[in-house]
């Protein structure tokens, strides 16, 4: 009898790169206690990677993790969670990305995608539902990110592939390299496009055609509707559909110091200049149109 | 609280159960406005959710077509040569046409059928 799971997939997808093997285990093995997203991917890096591991060695394991309420109508789930040792200091890297990975990766069958070993060659994790194959990147290797979205897609033969991938800077093992999802979502921290450029890892790319199920459908559909009318009315919430991060950008610089400046060589920039990188700048003068995540 | 869930659009998401869509006899119909689409997808598992009480594209009625390369996106009806579709009942039975109600930017609108 297949066993039923709500709101997660149930399976966590295993793939070491250096022999090329493939397996899974149970979600349930761990959702219990730590849920999903970061919360399991650090307890499978807390056990299977050991101290004396370096990031760049096979031994690391990189971890793709989605959290419980991704691929349902819950507003705001739509991230998902990378983690690895990072480059920096060897301590534990943990980063994030929106786009539309995280859900397909669900409807895929898949709750956590673990990443172990080290190709001999550039290649990229095709995760296609149940099917899944470790393919050549060599044409693909030195591409910026997103001309490895289009190749990638134009060799799949499917627009529906959600794709995230590494650009010249992860293959050259760069320490604040990116994982790039659907062109445009950065898992910027911590530098876990390195840890996969040193796994000669291109890109993961996953298409599901799977579903997702919750237990109390009627009670669940009613706090998804609490939530959506409590973000709908908030006073931010206008403002960061159409800035979107950009609508921080005051108040990170001139009361918090954590705007990102130069690759966080600095922390603030002159409100001058500042005026003219503003949200409503970006909107009127640049924008072409919004693209949403999940 | 539905009209507040719908901010921006005027169409009345309350269809009378007579005007809807039963047994190919809409009098009412779904208006897409691609330009407006941000490719969220929300709409998919709406309708997903009014069919089968699950989450799921492969189970909607509306299908999302997204190019990131040209940045923009397209939601339609799927048709009879889809295979396997739900087809569009504009929310039979439900309180409120589910793909409008989480739609935030307008792209979808019912309109008279002519």
């Amino acid at each position: 009898m297949t066993e039923k799971f709500y709101c997660i997939a149930g399976k966590i997808l295993w793939v070491d790169l250096t022999t090329g093997h493939c397996k899974t285990s149970p979600t349930m093995d761990h959702a219990r206690k730590f849920l999903g997203g970061r919360g399991v991917n650090w307890y499978l890096l807390y056990n299977g990677v050991k101290t004396s591991t370096k990031p760049y060695e096979p031994d690391n394991l990189l971890i793709f993790g989605s959290g419980l309420l991704v691929g349902t109508l819950a507003p705001c789930a739509a991230r998902f969670s990378v983690d690895s040792k990072n480059p920096f200091n060897n301590g534990v890297g943990s980063s994030n990305s929106g786009g539309h990975f995280s859900s397909e990766l669900k409807y895929a069958g898949y709750d956590h995608l673990v990443i172990q070993g080290r190709a001999k060659k550039p290649v990229y994790i095709c995760v296609d539902d149940k099917t899944i194959e470790i393919k050549d990147a060599s044409t693909i290797w030195g591409k910026t990110t997103w001309d490895a979205d289009e190749l990638i897609k134009e060799e799949l033969k499917d627009e529906d592939f959600q794709i995230s991938c590494i650009g010249p800077a992860g293959e050259n093992l760069v320490r604040s390299a990116c994982i790039v999802t659907n062109r445009a979502r950065a898992a910027g921290r911590c530098g876990l496009g390195a840890v996969m450029g040193s796994k000669n890892l291109k890109a993961v790319t996953v298409r599901g055609s799977g579903c997702l199920e919750v237990k109390h459908t009627e009670k669940f559909m009613e706090l998804v509707d609490c939530a959506w009318e409590k973000i709908r009315g908030s006073q931010s919430y206008r403002e960061l559909s159409t800035y979107g991060t950009l609508n921080d950008f005051p108040i990170s610089n001139l009361e918090r110091g954590s705007l990102v400046v130069r690759n966080f060589q600095d922390a603030y920039i002159d409100p001058e200049m500042a005026e003219k990188i503003r949200g409503h700048v970006y909107h009127e003068k640049y924008q072409e149109r919004s693209f949403a995540c999940f | 609280m539905l009209a507040s869930l719908v901010a921006g659009i005027q169409t009345n998401l309350m269809v009378p159960e007579a005007n809807r869509a039963e047994s190919g006899t809409a009098k009412m119909r779904l208006l897409i406005h691609p330009e407006k689409c941000t490719g969220c997808r929300a709409c998919e598992l709406a309708c997903s959710y009014h069919h089968k009480r699950l989450f799921s594209r492969e189970f909607s009625s509306l299908i999302v077509s997204r190019n990131e390369k040209d940045g923009f996106s397209t939601p339609s009806l799927r048709t009879l040569t889809d295979g396997g579709y739900m087809e569009c009942d504009l929310c039979h039975k439900e309180k409120a046409l589910l793909c409008l109600r989480y739609c935030v930017t307008g792209a979808l609108e019912v309109v008279q059928q002519v």
